[in-house]
């Protein structure tokens, strides 16, 4: 932090030591165990010096979801309040209450009773205020629950730290997110929330059964053959009131989920009747599995999809969906899906857009499915950040996914078929954002998560442990750290750098176009360009630092001037904007265009003075100094003239004398 | 052919008419004529060897020889050219030597303008080849692609 001062002064105090709003001092070198999977430190508050509060800094790969903001300032009884979501320090930094307890993670004995009055009710409570503000929660499971014991209610954990649904276990997430992995999950429903929270209660009147050995998606075939509800909480002895209760919770149906407000009054054992999904009699058999609701159709549709394909066009799905079902409307648009569908050689559907209508048409709860993927389209950021982070278990690449699916445009399709209300919003985001930087190819699809998520720090390798999610903070690395002494560089940004500062100056509306801020590839001399146009335009001061970084590779553009002199007046004059830190004025006197025109004319005009010498130098290699015939005749009347004067002379002495 | 003709004619009878006067010159002015011939001795030799030049030649030495002549033509003229006196004349060593070396330094004259002339052209080329390898040696400096930037130019 040597040249911390040049500008972007930040709230640090020292090195190790972070000032947050100006009264809770983060100890950097105090790190405390994790807390709700979110690294933390011990804070200090300068003014309630008893408060206990922690400091968390989520991962670079795991940034809180785009409205993170909002849900930070949620404020309920029972609901650990976030103090402070500051990225004011250049990275983010959430502070919150320390836990009243114990997370509920760690065992106990729970009642039917205590669950309803001490969990269900106090977590709806809350789930009703998030739901009034628009906002989920989606982190509702064990280790987020804490519990302060007696008949205190419980105190749920902040819902910020991480990607919505990131760390939620299968077991406490609805079969439309479970099928997901952790990345698509999005920020999904209140009524997904209302699902965890059914599965928090049959987790704690299970018995607290440990989970965290399950294998993801272990349970996933049964609880759709079967049901949620049967397999979380059907083996359990649970009572006439809370049955029907946890039975609505955990429907697998999220119309049939009551919403938080109905939860209000669980405990008064208010009669609850589950809605019952639509189940044929006779099953359809995919493979060999039979299948008797929509939802399974969908999934299993995904897993076999040669049978699927063979079945469909055949009219076999259409006609079981509207006589066994009951949806005409939707074996109709099968029907009308079914004349255009064209099979692979395989005997699939060959069209991904078009087997990802079927499945909307089949279930219009179930997630996007593309090229045997399952998303939500606003988890489309998060979802990218884990694969170019290369930590996605998909099998398909979702970059190439969500590529196709932009660049298709059936982002749109989706939004018009699927039943998720927040659903159609999050698809016409994705698209605005993808026209916004200009994504045309699939390289350019990691500009995508920047744009979507303003939390998101730099992901650039060299700098992606200390989460910047500021470009002045950038900057402020880049002036000071010192990890280009590494041999073989070829420039001093990266592509994340150069993304994130463009899509954050577009952001901040300093620039109108990605493109105007944007730059080709990697270059020390395009480098220099673009952090001349930031250092502009955040007017940072000088970047001492950076300009001594580059001004070692910068000879090369030097030479485009062909004479020396200029050369080296100019390379003298780069020294010193360099030494100033005036990033604009190197750039000025690198790429100065009238100049370079006047130096190639000079150097034209003096090619063809060489060429002029060289010649009259080979002309006079080969002149002959004979005296010419014209002149030897010159000479000769010359020597006679002499000889007349002589002998006048002569004459004229020889008359004197 | 009828304008070489003529100009034959005219030569022949410019011959003639010099072979007459020198002939009448013998019969009546033997004395003058004696003393010019054996000082014009050179003239004749240059003349006679030196094919392609050698009218030219005794043309310029001329005014030389005749610059030489003036004196004993002089003593000549006193003795009232009498042939004995120009005998007497031609026996002094010094009329004859004086007269050649005259004639020669006419010829000496020309041949060391001619060597001068060839100098100073000479002098000059070489000038102009250190002037011009000077000019090209500064552009190839100012201008030479290959040449590497001197690291302490940007450092």
């Amino acid at each position: 932090m040597a040249e911390a001062d040049e500008f972007g002064q930040s709230e640090t105090g020292d090195s190790r030591n972070l000032t947050i709003d100006g009264r809770y001092v983060i100890d950097l070198d105090q790190k405390l165990a994790d807390f709700v999977n979110c690294p933390a430190y011990h804070v200090k508050d300068t003014v309630s010096p008893t408060t206990d509060v922690l400091a968390l800094a989520p991962p670079a790969l795991l940034p809180p979801h785009a409205s993170a903001a909002v849900i930070a300032k949620m404020r309920a009884p029972n609901l650990l309040s976030v103090r402070s979501f500051s990225d004011a320090t250049g990275s983010l930094w959430i502070l919150c209450d320390a836990p009243p307890g114990n997370a509920l993670s760690e065992g106990g004995t729970w009642t039917e009773t205590s669950v309803l009055e001490r969990v269900i009710v106090p977590i709806a409570s809350i789930l009703h205020a998030y739901n009034e503000a628009g906002v989920t929660h989606r982190a509702i499971r064990p280790d987020n629950v804490f519990d302060s014991g007696g008949r205190s209610a419980v105190c749920l954990g902040p819902a910020v730290t991480a990607p919505p649904a990131y760390f939620q276990p299968d077991r406490f997430e609805p079969l439309t997110s479970a099928i997901c992995e952790p990345a698509g999950r999005g920020s999904g429903t209140i009524v997904d929330d209302v699902f965890s929270l059914g599965a928090l209660a049959a987790w704690l009147l299970g018995g607290c059964v440990p989970y965290r050995d399950d294998a993801p998606g272990a349970q996933l075939e049964e609880r759709f053959q079967k049901g949620s509800f049967a397999v979380l909480a059907g083996h359990l002895p649970l009572s006439q009131d809370v049955a029907p209760l946890l039975a609505a919770m955990l429907s697998d149906d999220p119309a049939a989920r009551p919403s938080p407000r109905d939860l209000l009054h669980a405990a008064d054992h208010k009669g609850y009747v589950v809605r019952r999904a639509a189940v044929a009699t006779a099953p359809i058999i995919l493979g060999s599995v039979r299948i008797k609701t929509a939802r399974t159709l969908a999934w299993y549709a995904a897993r076999y999809r040669k049978e699927f394909a063979s079945l469909l066009v055949r009219g076999v799905i259409e006609r079981w969906m509207s006589y066994e079902l009951g949806m005409p409307q939707a074996a109709g648009k099968l029907a009308l899906l079914a004349r255009d569908v064209v099979l692979a050689e395989d005997g699939t559907i060959a069209s991904s857009a078009t087997f990802m209508e079927l499945i909307s048409v089949i279930d219009p709860t179930m997630p996007l499915c593309w090229s045997d993927i399952w998303f939500w389209p606003d988890a489309i950021g998060q979802l990218l950040t884990t694969s170019l982070a290369g930590k996605s278990k998909a099998s398909v690449d979702p970059s190439l996914a969500v590529f196709e699916l932009i660049r298709t445009g059936r982002l749109d399709k989706f939004a018009l078929v699927t039943s998720v209300p927040t659903q159609p919003t999050a698809c016409a985001m994705v698209q605005t954002a993808a026209r916004q930087v200009s994504i045309e190819t699939l390289a350019d699809i990691d500009r995508l998560p920047y744009v979507l998520n303003p939390y998101l720090p730099c992901l650039s390798p060299r700098c992606q442990n200390e989460r910047l999610t500021a470009t002045w903070a950038l900057l402020q690395w880049l002036n000071t750290a010192q990890d280009m002494e590494v041999s073989g560089a070829t420039a001093l940004l990266d592509r994340q750098m150069t993304i994130f500062m463009a899509v954050a100056a577009l952001r901040s509306r300093l620039v109108e176009t990605f493109s105007d801020l944007a730059i080709s590839k990697n270059s020390w001399s395009l480098d220099l360009a673009l952090l001349a146009k930031v250092q502009h335009l955040y007017m940072t001061g000088p970047l001492k630092g950076i300009g001594r970084k580059l001004l070692p590779h910068l000879t090369p553009d030097l030479k485009r001037w062909r004479s020396r002199s200029t050369r080296t007046s100019r390379g003298e004059q780069l020294a010193v904007a360099a030494g100033e830190g005036d990033l604009g004025l190197m750039q000025k006197i690198l790429a100065d265009p009238q100049a370079l025109r006047r130096d190639q004319a000079a150097y034209n005009a003096a090619r063809k003075l060489e060429n002029k010498l060289k010649a009259e130098r080979e002309r006079l290699a080969h002149q002959d100094t004979d005296v010419p015939q014209p002149m030897r005749n010159e000479m000769i009347r010359l020597a006679t003239a002499v000889g007349v004067v002589c002998a006048i002379g002569s004459l004229c002495a020889e008359i004197v004398l | 052919m009828t304008t070489s003709v003529a100009k034959g004619q005219r030569g022949s009878m410019s011959k003639w008419m010099s072979g007459l006067a020198c002939g009448a010159a013998l019969a009546w002015l033997p004395g003058y004529s004696m003393l010019i011939g054996v000082m014009l001795i050179p003239l004749i030799a240059v003349c006679l060897l030196d094919t392609s030049r050698g009218e030219v030649m005794a043309r310029m030495m001329m005014p030389y020889a005749f610059a030489a002549l003036v004196h004993p033509f002089h003593m000549l003229w006193d003795a009232d050219g009498s042939m004995e006196a120009a005998v007497t004349l031609l026996m002094n060593p010094m009329t004859s030597v004086v007269g050649w070396c005259a004639a020669g330094g006419g010829w000496f004259v020309f041949e060391l303008a001619i060597v001068g002339v060839k100098l100073t052209r000479q002098f000059q080329v070489r000038q102009r080849k250190a002037a011009i390898a000077k000019e090209l040696t500064a552009l190839a400096e100012e201008w030479d692609e290959q040449t590497a930037e001197s690291p302490e130019a940007v450092a």
